[in-house]
């Protein structure tokens, strides 16, 4: 965009390291999923599925400045209809024990990409009505708005028995999201926003962060945008459900309650508000530390004493952690900043021509 | 010659405060027209009133003879209306230039797709809008300082910023609140001249909120005097100096 004369030959230096990044992140795609055991998988493809949602949570939050809390409503959403749609209708006979499925999804049996799409196209029209509805509200408002949406939705999927399966839940999904779905969608997803970011439309989104008023002042359709940043992040969060869904294979309504919405706010926070690198790097550091301190859960031999295993003691961690970043590193781990390769030779961690290194194409 | 804005007996309630009494104002085309009065005489608000922040409790307001209330102040600001604001509302956060770039979103015309897909016909739009924004940051003198945050500026350059992000929008009509507003005599006169510059420049019509006299008697040739809401005169700088009822509005009955 900014392509002036004089740093014509850094910009193909960093198209070079781009290309070289792709290259190696597919090459270590292609080497953990050959390496690594199963569970060890699950957790890297959870990386990929959590870095959707920490974006998609971070364009409204982060980037366009509205602090809402409805992101497990979407993802529920999402679930949901990814599930039902690729379920064939025998599974559908198997899960549906209590009360017969709705007659007019009885047969519906679609392959899993448009099943994705229309998860995210649904979620993003309940996010187009809720904004539409509630994003006259403003800072805490909203957020206690939001809240309660993402509440109703999972009282509604505890219902709706036969649509949803009631508090049962969907079993034995087809596992659909490969290591390939999630950290393709994880990777087109993160494109989308970096240039979604960094058009004129990015800059609209900042500009009602920053000061509304200046912002509807000079022309920009504040309560539009709003609505639009809405959107997409419903339906990004919708994608993301259902590719838990088909991730985790079994569904219930009781996973998205309320605190799913404060496991991504954490990344978000811890990552950075308004930064997109800070949000990818959170996602996969966050995703492997839950998974790395399970040890705190069980018996611990602290040397003075020992314990036997209190489950819970891992997110204890992380809430001290919040509360330190809190504290005394508001803007979180990348504040607004971006990951860029001069950043990288401004702190001469590269030099002015170097090979790719391995840190994600971005 | 028909008038570019015309306010017609304009009322403005914040329940039973009359922040606004029967606003009569018609500016022409060409024209820098002040508004001046005592402190919470209802200058800002008929600022606000007239931009489409508030809505007026009855009257009309009318910009080149098409009626603006109800309009919503983005909408306003299309048709060619921009302000600056009293306590300087910078997007504080974003570089000089994205400010002045985020102003140039709505006559840009791009639509999300194009803009995703950095198509060609985006990138061409983007070209120039970035263009646009140089030069007016040169014509501001504030060229260096592109890559700064905006809050990282002194104040008289954000207010000057602030001016620069208003004139992007493209505007016929520019209200100026307070642009004097902490600045020393010399900066001041600077002012002045710049005022005068960006008016035959852009082709501009302004109406300025000042409190400072020297500025306000330099560059209007016409000004509204506000008073509790009320317009207790106008006319040009000589006769609102020797008006009585201004004299007393500003120094009191002696």
């Amino acid at each position: 965009m900014n392509t002036s004369t004089s740093n014509k030959p850094r910009m193909s230096r960093d198209s070079v390291l781009t290309l070289c990044a792709a290259v190696v992140g597919l090459a270590l795609l292609f080497v953990f999923d050959g390496m690594f055991d199963r569970f060890t998988m699950q957790i890297f493809k959870l990386c990929a599925i959590n870095i959707i949602l920490a974006l998609s949570l971070n364009l409204i939050n982060g980037f366009t400045g509205l602090f809402s809390l409805g992101h497990a409503g979407f993802m529920a959403v999402g679930a949901y209809t990814c599930a039902i749609l690729t379920m064939s209708p025998e599974q559908k006979e198997v899960n549906y024990v209590l009360q017969p499925i709705a007659p007019w999804l009885s047969s519906v049996y679609l392959p899993f990409l448009p099943s994705l799409l229309i998860a995210g196209l649904l979620a993003g029209f309940i996010g187009w009505l809720l904004g539409v509805i509630s994003l006259r509200l403003r800072d805490d408002y909203l957020a206690i708005a939001t809240l309660g949406f993402s509440e109703i939705i999972r009282v509604i999927l505890t219902n709706a028995s036969t649509v949803t399966n009631g508090a049962l839940g969907l079993k034995g999904l087809p596992r659909f999201t490969t290591m390939w779905w999630a950290w393709g969608s994880a990777v087109v997803i993160t494109l989308f926003l970096v240039l979604l970011i960094k058009s004129s439309y990015g800059r609209a989104f900042k500009s009602i962060r920053d000061n509304e008023i200046a912002a509807e002042s000079m022309g920009i359709d504040v309560f539009g945008m709003k609505v639009l940043s809405f959107t997409i992040s419903s339906f990004l969060a919708g994608i993301a459900g259902g590719l838990l869904a088909h991730y985790l294979t079994t569904i219930d309504p009781k996973q998205f309650i309320f605190l799913k919405t404060f496991d991504i706010l954490l990344i978000v926070v811890l990552g950075g508000v308004g930064s997109i690198t800070g949000s990818v790097i959170a996602a996969i550091v966050v995703t492997i530390a839950m998974e790395a301190l399970r040890f705190l859960d069980g018996p611990l031999n602290l040397g003075f004493m020992m314990t036997n295993g209190v489950p819970g003691l891992r997110m204890v961690f992380f809430s001290a952690l919040l509360m330190v970043v809190v504290i005394y590193r508001q803007q979180g781990l990348m504040g607004k900043s971006e990951f860029s390769w001069d950043a990288l030779s401004r702190i001469g961690l590269l030099p002015r021509r170097g090979a790719g290194s391995p840190k994600g194409d971005k | 010659m028909s008038s570019l804005l015309k306010t017609v007996e304009v009322n403005k309630l914040f329940g039973g405060l009359a922040a606004v009494t029967t606003l009569n104002m018609d500016v022409q085309a060409g024209e820098i027209v002040g508004l001046i009065g005592p402190n919470g005489a209802g200058k800002t608000t008929s600022f606000n009133l007239i931009t489409g922040v508030y809505t007026p409790t009855t009257g009309s307001i009318q910009f080149e003879g098409k009626e603006i209330i109800g309009m919503k102040p983005h909408a306003i600001t299309r048709l060619g209306v921009a302000r600056t604001f009293q306590n300087i509302r910078l997007f504080k956060e974003m570089s000089v230039l994205d400010n002045i770039l985020v102003a140039q979103h709505m006559r840009m015309g791009t639509n999300l797709l194009e803009a995703t897909l950095r198509l060609p016909s985006y990138k061409n739009k983007e070209r120039h809008i970035h263009e646009r924004a140089r030069a007016l940051l040169d014509e501001v003198g504030l060229s260096q300082h592109e890559q700064d945050k905006a809050t990282s500026l002194p104040y008289g350059k954000q207010r000057r910023l602030e001016i620069a992000r208003a004139l992007a929008t493209e505007p016929k009509l520019l209200f100026l609140d307070e642009p004097a507003a902490g600045m020393n005599p010399q900066e001041s006169v600077e002012l002045m001249d710049f005022i005068l510059k960006i008016r035959d420049q852009f082709n501009l019509t302004i109406v300025l909120i000042e409190h400072h006299m020297q500025v306000v008697m330099g560059v209007c040739k016409r000004m509204y005097v506000l008073d509790y809401g009320v317009t207790i005169a106008h006319g040009t700088p000589e006769e609102i100096q020797n008006d009585p009822k201004v004299i007393e509005a500003y120094l009191g009955v002696g």
